[in-house]
């Protein structure tokens, strides 16, 4: 049987762990939105300018981390005369909690907004139905 | 480029509700994008200026490009996600406000010729030149 409450507490090994994933390199954070629905979490992270190629999800952990390269190459024989898009790479890192079924991560990129889908676990599905 | 140090960095917003949570934001990132959205570029090349703009999550009709004598307006609204009811949002960083800027085109750039394209939350505007003015003999009757 599953704890009632499984605190997914931040533990001194996940920081460690979180900060030894970040890119060495400088990088922009992805503007992320997050949802939860009945049976899974949707994650959608802004990457304008990358790619389905450019793009790398990975789990190790329980902490999930998405990377994107910017393919965009407007600049290359061109002068800058305003610059406001900074994007070289994107990074961005999430916890997750126990009870999501990491094997079953959906990933998809369209209109340069990557969407991840978390799929929660029967266990975890089940210790959220309140009991009347 | 401003490169922030002294923003919470680890476990933000996460508790034992929401399952998942941001795990880091950036020692090595600026931070989030806050300045006026979108953020956009302008390149000069030899056919002429590209006004380049990042439009995450816009389609095609979300986005209008005007010119009105020397001024092209980026005008557009990025739509809200749709979800069924009983949707929890955890975390909300998007902008959904309606947007609209302004360029003043140079005046070597035909407005006639601009042409726009939109790939991977990319929009690209062309501004050509306009044809170095072509010499033109006048015959004499």
């Amino acid at each position: 049987m599953a704890k009632k409450n499984q605190v997914a507490l931040i533990r001194r090994g996940e920081t460690a762990l979180a900060r030894r994933l970040e890119p060495k390199e400088e990088y922009i954070t992805a503007v992320t939105d997050i949802f939860e629905m009945p049976d899974s979490f949707v994650v959608k992270l802004d990457m304008p300018g990358s790619s389905k190629d450019g793009i790398k999800v990975s789990v190790e952990s329980d902490i999930l981390t998405v990377r994107g390269e910017v393919t965009s190459n407007h600049r290359k024989q061109s002068e800058i005369l305003m610059s406001k898009i900074v994007a070289l790479s994107y990074f961005r890192a999430f916890n997750l909690g126990k009870g999501l079924a990491v094997d079953r991560i959906e990933a998809e990129f369209e209109d340069g907004v990557l969407t991840l889908l978390i799929p929660k676990t029967d266990d975890y599905k089940i210790r959220q139905i309140p009991i009347t | 480029m401003v490169i922030r140090f002294n923003q919470p960095v680890f476990g933000r917003e996460f508790n034992s509700r929401d399952q998942v949570g941001i795990a880091l934001d950036g020692l090595r990132s600026p931070s989030l994008r806050s300045t006026s959205f979108p953020a956009v570029d302008v390149v000069e090349n030899e056919q002429g200026f590209e006004l380049v703009a990042e439009v995450p999550g816009l389609k095609k009709e979300d986005v209008k490009i005007a010119v009105e004598r020397r001024t092209l307006t980026l005008s557009g609204e990025r739509k809200h996600y749709g979800f069924p009811d009983g949707t929890k949002i955890i975390r909300h960083e998007t902008q959904t406000d309606p947007f609209s800027r302004a360029f003043e085109l140079p005046e070597e750039v035909d407005g006639n010729q601009i042409s726009a394209e939109l790939t991977n939350g990319i929009l690209r505007v062309r501004l050509p030149r306009v044809e170095k003015t072509q010499r033109r003999d006048i015959s004499i009757k």
